[in-house]
Formats: C-alpha cells, structure tokens, sequence
C-alpha cells in the first residue's frame, strides 16, 4: 500500500485486504483548468469487498469513476486492474479486462427491447462480435443466457418490450444487469438507487448483494442507509480530496460523517484524525 | 435482431415476383431499366448497411462506386483484362480505399461524419475530373461487358445482361441479410442505438465500424463495375458528391435499415426520373411536353417530401400496416 | 520560375484574396446558423445563385448596378425567411441527416427554378461604369473592380465583427453559440435570434452573388462548386466563429487559386484532403467559437 492512513491503521484489516486487490487507485490527481477535481485520491479494492465513495456534489465522485473507467486520462497517478496498470486504456479495453460499470443516468439502448440489451450484452461477453455468417438465433447460448438473466431480474413479462418505454426503476435494474452481465472483475456502480421506490431500492440492494462473491464493487450512493449496509469500506471525497477512508463501521461513526451525512449531530467521543 | 420484422421477408418476395414479371413480359428498353435498377439496388443495399444498421450516414459512397467503375475501366481498357477478373480486382481495389478512408472517417460522428465523408467522395471525383490517364472529364469509353460465352450466352444482350446483374442483386440481398441477421449485425444495431454504452460494455466499436464502412465500401464498388460494363461508359460525375446524395435519398425512400427496402426505393427513383424526364408523359397528361426538361425540379420537391413527410419510407409504411392488420 | 516573379505573385495573391473574400461572404451566415444550431444548409449556394439572377433582373429593370446591390440581395433574404417559415423550421429538431437530404432537394429545385424563370444560357452582368478601370497596386496593373470585392469583403468582416461585438443581437448570438440551453434559460428567444441570422446569412450570400455576377458568368448550376468550398471554410475554420470563417476563407481561396496554377491535376483534391486533415487533428475547426472541453 502506498500511504496507510491513520483510520486505517487503528483498524483491524479486514480479512478481504489481505489478498492483492482487484482494483488499486493511486494518487490521482486532475482537474479542469484551474479547478482541481481530484487531488491525490488514492484507494485499494479487494476481490469481494465492496467500497464506497461518498462526498457532497461536486467533491470529485463522477470525476474519479470517470477516471477508472477510463472516460477521462488523469493528469497523474495511476490505476491498476489487477495488478496491470489501465491509467491510459481506453474504456471499452478496460471493459475487456473486466471493469464493468453502470451509469448515473440511465445509459440502455433504449430503442431495443430488453431481450435485446442483454443479447448485446451477451454477445460481448462471449467475444462474438465479429461473427457475420452466422445467424443470432444459433447462438442458442447468448440467447438462453439473456432469458435467464431477464428471469432472475424479474424481467420476464416485459421481455419484449422496449426499453424506454419500461419504468425508471426496471431501467436502472437492466441497467445494473447489463454490467453485471460482463461478468466483471470489477464492477463501478454510480448511484445505483437513485430516484427509485423503496421497494425498487430493496430490490436493487439484493441484486447487489446477490452478485458474484469475489467481485470488486466500488459504488457511489447519496442513501446512506443502503450504502452503509453494502459497503465493507468507504472513502468520504471533499474538494477532489480523501478526507477520510477507513471500515465502513468507523466512518460512520466518525464525526464529520454523523454531521453531513447521517444528519445526527456528533456524539462527543474521541475526536477522529482527518489526513491532511 | 431476434426477428424484429416480420415484413422484410414478404416484402422481399414480392419484389423478386414483381422483379421476375417485369423481365420475363420486358421489352429491350425495360430489360435496360431493369440492369440499371439491379445495380442501383446493389449500390443503395450498400449504403443502408450503413446508414440504416450503423447509423452513419455517408455523403461521399459514391467515391468507391466511381472508384469500382474506373478500375474496371482501366484494368479492361489499359490492360485488356478479361471482366471477369477485372470485376474482382475492381472491387478489391475499392475495399483498399474504403478502408484507407474509413481509418479516418470512422472517428468523426453525426455531422462531421457527413462533411467528412462529403471530402472523400470529393477528393476522388476532383481527382477523376483532372486525370489525363482515366481521360479526366472525358471519361472512358468502350468498356466491355462480363464474358458469358462458356455457358453459352452473351452478356450483350439486354436480357442476359439485366438477369445477370438482377442475380447479383439477389446474392448481394440474401448476403447482407445473412449478415444483418448475425451477432455482428446486432453489434451494429447497438452502435447505432447507443455507440457509447457498447464502448462501456467493451466492444469493439472502431473495428465494427471499420468493417461496415469497408463491406458497404467494397459492394459499392461492385456496383459500380456493373454500371461500367452495362454503360460501357464511365465519367467523373459518377463520383460526384449529389449522386452519393441520391443514393442516400434511395435508401430513405425505400425505409432506414430495410434491405429490401433499398431495393424498392431504388426502383421507385429510377422508374421517377425517367417517366419525369419522357416528354411524351407529359404529353399522355395533356401538359406541355417541355416539362420534362424540369425532371430535376420535381426530383428535388420529390426528396423534400419524403424526407419531411415520410420518414420511414415504404418499408415503415408496410411494417405499419402489418401492425394495424395484427391488432 | 513562376513563383520568383513578384508581379505574378502580387497578382494571383489578389485573385485569392478576391476568391477568398466571396467565400468569407457565404461562409460565415452559414458557420454561424451551424454554430448556433448546429443546422446545416446546403441551399447556402443556391442563394448565391439566387442572388446573380435578381440582380440580372434588377439591372435590365433599373439599368443600375447599384440598385441591384440594394435589392437583389434584400430579395435573397426574404427567399431565405420564406424557406424557414415554410420548410428549415420544421427540421431543426431532426438529425442532420434529414437537414442535408431537404436542403440537397432545395439544390435540384432550385436549378431547375432559375431555369425556368431565366432560361438555361450563362448570362453575364456587366461591370458598373465607376469601377470599369485598372488600377495599379504595387506596380502591378489589376482591374478596379476585383479590388471592389476584396473591400466588400473586408468591409463585411469589419461590420461583423463589431455586429457581433457591440450589438444586443452580436451579444446573443455570441451567448447562443456559447451555450444554447443556458442562454435561452437567460429569456432569449434563441429561435428568433435564429432565424434573424439565418436571414442575415441569406443576405449575405444574396451580396455574395451579385457582387460575382460581373466577374463569373450566372448559369443554373453556378453553386454547385462554390458550396462545397463552401462547406469547406466552415469545417476548417470552426462552426460558429467569426474569425475561423475569416481565416478558413483565406485558406480555401488562397490553397485553391495557387493550387490551380501550380498542381491542376490535384489543386482540388488536396484541398478536400486539407478539410479531412484538419477535422481529424482539430475535430471543431481552427478557431472554434466553443471552447473545447
């Protein structure tokens, strides 16, 4: 690790970081112009750990999932998948390489019919893009694959119906089955509950908690409730900077945190270290 | 896709009937039509892979029907190939160029796509226009048409000529459907519906794009072989930027993304501008027969309608029609 | 060689600057309708053409040049805001596919309609009594006229660009350019500010044509090869920038008239090459009016 921080180091480690992690972020830093969107961020994602990112609007959140998935090349630092730096791949060589990521706003091919999405979807997992002389309906594989999914979602009625015309909820799920669909290393989720039911956000949280065990999962989400209850660890970002990073339990009971996020004031306890 | 359109395939048979009846009762001038027709048909296939599949629209594919009807031309004329052949490395010679320009087209999107793609089919006919060895803005004459004597039939008579090229076409159709139909077909589907989502998802958007543009590339240029050997004449209007233009309106006609399509709104421009250009139409209707020197007029008033009014073409139309008789 | 020889240089310069010039006139109403809309018009040429033959009529009426200068071009406009009305209108929320394929018809009917009304033959339009001279420009002897076109043209560039400076409408348009949603969340009517450009643009190509009539013949088909060049000066200078459209001008002009001279076989067809260089290494032209993110 390069810099331990002190929340951290008062810690246990949790178990899941002693492997190598799937994802390393390394001191990175950007910013448009003269505004520093992101100021030597650094964070480590373990196989099976799920990470969160927190931090008001404009604290550089999208800005660094842009940079992971390679949308944006970072003015410096670095990011590793698995031990092979990606920092200047382009987003869909990072797909390849098993960095999967769903959108804030909802991102499908909205003129297909869900069937469709996930038959896309398949059709890149399977690497089959570039067969032109046979016909779709033989890849019997691809095809189940995408009824099935769309079963496990709950999908199965609305199979053949276009995208745009299904619900902001079932969208935002088809659009977090479609990432999950790549069978992803590592999987960016950006406000994965965002405008959606309570219902539809229970959902949402057990599809998450559903998914594979050594997946990665770095997620951003403004409900503190369904992050606290997915994240292993957090990082809190203010300005493009790391203002906190440690186990879920200790960030949420760290002052700052209780008082901007969780609306209760803080308890007087030990007052915690913020990294300078 | 999984069978998003259960019109193409009837459509398609009705007009290989409609196809088959105007050659078997045709006479000389409708066997001409007809050759015209079947390679305009191939042309307009090749651009609707483009723009109806993936979504990019080109302003410059003329560039490698010219270029496929000059190779033609000079492998015949220069270097007294046989057609055949010359046919083949015509439209090689074409799938070099498109994929020489597509390396670069290929990175612009939307309108920028459309200007540089306008630049290219320009590049080509400006140099077509001022080359002394392709006879510059003379042209090439006396381009001989495919040799068919081995199974005992000659290629210069209207009728072996316009059943040649109308075979072609069918090939050319169940080819690209074949293709339309595959996983790379419903790869170029996704790109046209959200190019961005499948870079995410990790395909290969630049290679996908590439290979359409040289496929729609190399079978433009086929076409434009066919028109050499059928006008055994060739000139630099070929290439020029409104031809490109009206093959795009071919494609609109027929309805985006419909092969057969292509094909019938091929046919529907070309039967249009020569009925709107015989005078002696004009004269059956009682109107002066001096109208039909304003062909062109009517052509123009012709495109504007069906771009504003009629948007999905016939194909759309049909595919409408199929839905309201289900249900 | 051609090139060492200072009168030959000094007057082919003038005869790009004079091309360069007339191409600034046409690019720049076009640059700015793309910039601020991104709508793209292919008739642009064909208002040029327009413009030569109203003033064609206008000087057998009124036997004066003048008077053509003043009408021919006010004509062109309200050709351009009857096409809006009626027809541009109604595609600005399409893609730009069906704006390139409805303007591509307007080209047909277009050519056709100045046929009809002024039959098929070229036609000239004599030069005005006051600028039928030469003059000598650094010992060079050049016809006063062609020095005429260079200074409508610089005089254009100047008007506009205090136009776009000074003005209410410039500072709109600007804004417009700028950032579309933002500036019509400000309360300005941005469709308005739109459509009074898109006539100022006509109008400009309308000054464009007659001013061409006595140095080119006017035939139908006469904008066939100025749009693209056209096109080509937008592309290169960058959509909705004044200064590119300047610039993008005198590049065309100049590349084209020399090229013309020194490389026939491949005057054009560089210049085609030159347009696809530039949108690959700078995808918003020379100049762009937006910056680039």
């Amino acid at each position: 690790m390069s810099a331990v921080d002190p929340v951290d180091a008062q810690a246990m480690r949790p178990p899941a970081l002693e492997r190598a992690p799937r994802l390393r972020v390394e001191s990175i830093h950007h910013a448009f112009g003269s505004l520093v969107v992101s100021d030597d961020v650094s964070l480590d994602i373990a196989p099976g750990e799920c990470h969160g990112l927190i931090g008001p609007n404009g604290a550089g959140k999208s800005t660094l999932f842009d940079i992971i998935a390679g949308e944006i090349i970072p003015l410096g630092g670095g990011v590793h998948l698995d031990g092979k730096e990606i920092t200047g791949e382009p987003p869909d060589r990072r797909a390849r390489l098993g960095l999967a990521r769903s959108f804030q706003h909802n991102d499908l091919f909205a003129e297909l019919t869900v069937r469709e999405n996930l038959i896309v979807g398949g059709i890149v997992a399977h690497g089959i893009g570039h067969v032109a002389w046979r016909a779709l309906a033989r890849e019997r594989s691809v095809c189940e694959k995408a009824e099935m999914l769309a079963m496990r979602l709950g999908l199965e009625d609305v199979l053949d119906t276009e995208v745009h015309t299904l619900s902001y909820g079932t969208r935002r799920q088809l659009e977090i089955a479609l990432a999950l669909e790549m069978e992803p290393k590592v999987l960016l989720l950006d406000e994965p509950t965002a405008g959606m039911s309570p219902e539809e956000t229970v959902h949402i949280q057990e599809r998450i908690a559903d998914s594979p065990p050594d997946l990665a999962l770095l997620i951003v989400e403004h409900d503190m409730d369904v992050l606290f209850g997915l994240a292993d660890r957090v990082t809190v970002l203010d300005y493009g900077r790391v203002l906190l990073q440690g186990d879920a339990e200790e960030v949420r009971a760290s002052d700052i945190v209780r008082q901007r996020y969780l609306g209760t004031d803080p308890v007087p306890t030990t007052p915690v270290s913020i990294p300078s | 896709m999984p069978d998003r359109d259960p019109v193409e395939r009837p459509f398609a048979l009705v007009v290989a009937l409609v196809a088959l009846a105007a050659w078997v009762g045709g006479d000389f001038f409708m066997h001409e039509v007809l050759s015209e027709i079947a390679i305009l048909s191939i042309f307009a296939m090749s651009l609707s892979l483009l723009v109806g599949q993936v979504g990019m629209v080109s302003m410059g594919h003329a560039a490698f029907f010219a270029t496929g009807a000059y190779a033609t031309a000079a492998l015949t004329i220069h270097l007294q190939w046989q057609v055949l052949p010359a046919l083949l490395a015509a439209t090689l010679i074409a799938a070099l160029l498109a994929a020489l320009t597509g390396l670069f087209a290929i990175r612009t999107r939307g309108i920028f796509f459309i200007m540089i793609t306008l630049a290219i089919g320009q590049m080509v006919h400006a140099y077509l226009f001022k080359a002394r060895a392709f006879g510059a803005d003379d042209g090439m004459g006396g381009i001989p048409r495919m040799d068919l004597a081995w199974i005992g039939l000659d290629s210069n008579e209207p009728e072996v000529f316009s059943a040649s090229v109308l075979i072609i076409a069918a090939i050319v159709w169940f080819l690209l459907r074949i293709l339309v139909r595959s996983p790379y077909g419903a790869m170029l589907l996704a790109i046209h519906h959200n190019e961005h989502r499948l870079r995410a998802l990790g395909g290969f958007v630049a290679h996908f794009k590439l290979l359409a543009f040289v496929i729609a590339g190399t079978i433009a240029g086929l076409a434009g072989s066919l028109t050499a050997q059928h006008t055994a004449f060739v000139s630099p209007d070929l290439g020029f930027w409104t031809v490109s233009g009206e093959v795009l309106i071919m494609v609109i006609v027929g309805g985006m993304g419909s092969l057969t399509g292509a094909i019938a709104g091929a046919a529907v421009l070309t039967l249009l501008r020569h009925t709107l250009s015989d005078s002696s139409f004009w004269q059956n209707l009682g109107l002066d027969s001096g109208l039909a020197s304003y062909w062109q007029f009517m052509m123009g008033v012709f495109f504007i309608v069906m771009v504003v009014f009629a948007t999905d073409g016939i194909h759309g139309r049909l595919r409408r029609l199929w839905q309201s008789i289900k249900g | 060689m051609m090139l060492l020889d200072p009168g030959f240089l000094i007057i082919q310069t003038l005869n790009g600057l004079q091309l360069s010039m007339l191409l600034f006139l046409l690019s720049i109403g076009l640059s700015v309708v793309f910039g601020l809309m991104n709508f793209i018009n292919l008739a642009h040429g064909t208002l040029y053409m327009i413009g030569a033959y109203l003033a064609l009529s206008a000087v057998r009426l009124f036997d004066s040049f003048w008077i053509a200068l003043i009408l021919a071009p006010l004509g062109v406009a309200m050709v351009g805001a009857v096409l809006y009305a009626l027809l541009l209108r109604h595609l600005q929320s399409r893609g730009p596919m069906s704006q390139v394929l409805v303007t591509f018809g307007l080209i047909f009917v277009g050519i056709d309609a100045v046929r009809m009304i002024w039959g098929p033959l070229p036609h000239g339009l004599p030069v005005p009594d006051v600028l039928d001279g030469r003059m000598e420009i650094l010992g060079e002897v050049y016809p006063t006229y062609r020095l005429f076109i260079i200074a409508v043209g610089i005089v254009a560039l100047i008007g506009l660009y205090f136009g776009l400076e000074r003005t209410r409408l410039g500072a709109m348009v600007r804004a417009g350019v700028d950032d579309r949603t933002m500036t019509a969340a400000l309360g300005i009517n941005i469709d308005r500010v739109f459509f009074l450009v898109f006539c100022l643009g006509c109008w400009l190509a309308g000054v464009a044509g007659v001013i061409s009539a006595p140095v080119f013949s006017v035939f139908p088909g006469m904008d066939m090869s100025i749009l693209i060049l056209t096109l080509i000066v937008v592309v290169v200078g960058g959509p909705g920038s004044l200064w590119g459209a300047a610039v993008g001008s005198l590049l065309i002009g100049m590349v084209d008239t020399y090229g013309q001279i020194l490389a026939p076989e491949f005057a054009r067809a560089t210049i085609y090459a030159l347009m696809a260089a530039i949108l690959l290494l700078r995808p918003h032209g020379l100049l762009p009016a937006r910056p680039i993110h």
